[in-house]
């Protein structure tokens, strides 16, 4: 199949199982995180103490805030690490394969 | 080569898993202080908790968000922060005063607003919904404490003003329990809580040292109670809470028996530690370099509450019993479980340091207050357990 006939999801999709790929992913989930550090949301964590983060805002709101910046947090501690290992070694594991390729294609007459 | 593309990925993800996250501790493990004197951890705590009681406007942005949620923390905040600083009097006696004239500020503020508001203020809401047993009304939950912060502060330097109290307190406290078939006395209406029970004992063995009275006695004989009436027959652990007959009401939880194992240290220390090494393998978790606490033994369940804090599911994390878990684990000498705490509060606990100040945004005062508690205590206990009179 012609990648030009692809969907952008399926483009989306591709891109990712590149090493560079899953760099930009990686890059993607800490500027999120970053984007939630800045904005001031960590001190919203103090839902799971059961308080608020201040005595006269939304309990609702924080909570919500409180959550999106543990999801940034421990994406960014957890999942970012993860995917920019795994670029290396994908990366790793290409040059391997090229190599076996070439070497396959040189034996043949 | 595009064929294998998939399956390359996904061995590549699950190498990199499979490195990543057993070594994720490694970026939060923090050594601990030194014994003697505070550790830097301690005085970054200690340097936040100072800077509330010295700005009003802070202290009281910190103490309404808490008091929307419980009463009950704006009272503990006070309590654990005077424990903390009568210990760190003991550690850094070029600073006693300082510390002292704080602890001083918190007692006298404390026992102003109980006598202004009635015991009411300091205990949520169901507190009025039914009648005292023992008339008239009084909480345990505030006599125990108040006694202990007023005992402590004369383990540091004596204060006549204060002698006077801790009798009045520990004489009220006594007539209570003894009134009780279970030697208890209610904390909320018919409700006795195990915590405030043996802080409230902490007290009274402290007042024996102080001012030379003997209730070893009744200390005894409450603790032959307790092991006929108050353990949990699965684990062998303290319940939690009891009617004043010695009804079971809660099972073990993690929110009081770290707590009450180091408190029953002035009691019985082979008992205390007995309940220390059961919590330890009913409550207390460990995972790839972290540790936390259970709120409850699996033989034993209960729902969230405001003791508990946030329960993380499947891995059973309570953010109460957690954070008084590191009051055990070092009144313990647990050094291992203790890092390992240290390393999950610094991975999950969000802190944020500024200007030698540390807070954990996770927590809230009181929760701070606790993990100050667990890094500077030691020297009081010692203090008491040695011979002789103080």
């Amino acid at each position: 199949m012609n990648d030009t006939k692809r969907t952008p999801l399926h483009r989306l999709w591709n891109a990712g199982l590149t090493p560079g790929g899953l760099l930009v992913r990686a890059a993607l989930v800490a500027v999120f995180f970053a984007v939630c550090h800045l904005a001031g949301w960590r001190e919203h964590t103090t839902f799971l103490s059961g308080t608020p983060a201040s005595a006269g805002g939304s309990a609702n709101t924080s909570v919500v805030l409180g959550v999106v910046y543990m999801a940034g947090y421990f994406g960014v501690v957890l999942l970012a690490p993860i995917l920019a290992l795994a670029a290396g070694l994908l990366f790793v594991f290409e040059r391997i394969a090229e190599r076996r390729g070439d070497r396959h294609s040189a034996a043949k007459p | 080569m595009k064929k294998y593309r998939l399956l390359r990925v996904l061995v590549a993800l699950l190498l990199a898993t499979s490195i990543w996250i057993p070594s994720v501790h490694l970026l939060f493990a923090r050594r601990s202080g030194p014994p003697a004197g505070l550790s830097a951890q301690a005085r970054a705590l200690a340097a936040r908790h100072l800077e509330l009681w010295n700005d009003p406007r802070l202290k009281q942005r910190e103490l309404e968000r808490m008091r929307r949620s419980n009463a009950e923390w704006d009272f503990m905040g006070r309590t654990f922060l005077v424990w903390s600083l009568a210990e760190m009097g003991l550690r850094e006696p070029a600073q006693r005063s300082n510390y002292l004239a704080v602890a001083d500020q918190i007692i006298e503020e404390t026992v102003r607003l109980e006598a202004e508001h009635g015991i009411y203020f300091f205990l949520m809401p169901y507190a009025k919904a039914r009648h005292y047993v023992e008339q008239p009304p009084r909480s345990l939950f505030l006599d125990g404490e108040i006694a202990l912060m007023l005992a402590v502060r004369r383990v540091v330097e004596e204060k006549p003003a204060y002698r006077t109290q801790l009798t009045a307190r520990v004489e009220v406290m006594l007539d209570r329990m003894k009134r009780s078939k279970a030697l208890v006395a209610e904390s909320y209406p018919d409700e006795c809580w195990l915590f405030d029970n043996v802080l409230a004992l902490a007290a009274i063995r402290i007042a024996d040292k102080l001012d030379g009275t003997d209730h070893s006695a009744f200390l005894r004989e409450w603790l032959a109670t307790a092991r006929a009436k108050l353990l949990h027959p699965e684990t062998g652990l303290l319940v939690s809470s009891f009617t004043t007959d010695g009804t079971h009401l809660d099972g073990p939880e993690g929110s009081s028996i770290w707590m009450t194992a180091h408190a029953l240290r002035l009691i019985d220390e082979e008992f205390a530690r007995d309940q220390y090494r059961r919590a330890r393998k009913e409550l207390g978790r460990e995972l790839m370099g972290f540790a936390w606490s259970r709120e409850w033994p699996a033989s034993w369940r209960n729902g969230m509450d405001v003791d508990s804090g946030m329960v993380i599911p499947v891995l059973e994390v309570s953010a109460g019993g957690s954070g008084l878990a590191f009051v055990g684990a070092s009144s313990f000498g647990d050094a291992d479980y203790l890092g390992k705490l240290q390393t999950t509060l610094e991975f999950a606990a969000f802190p944020v340091r500024r200007a030698g100040r540390v807070q954990y945004c996770a927590s809230n005062q009181v929760g701070d207050a606790v993990l100050l508690y667990a890094n500077v205590l030691g020297p009081i206990w010692e203090k008491v357990q040695a011979g002789g009179k103080q």
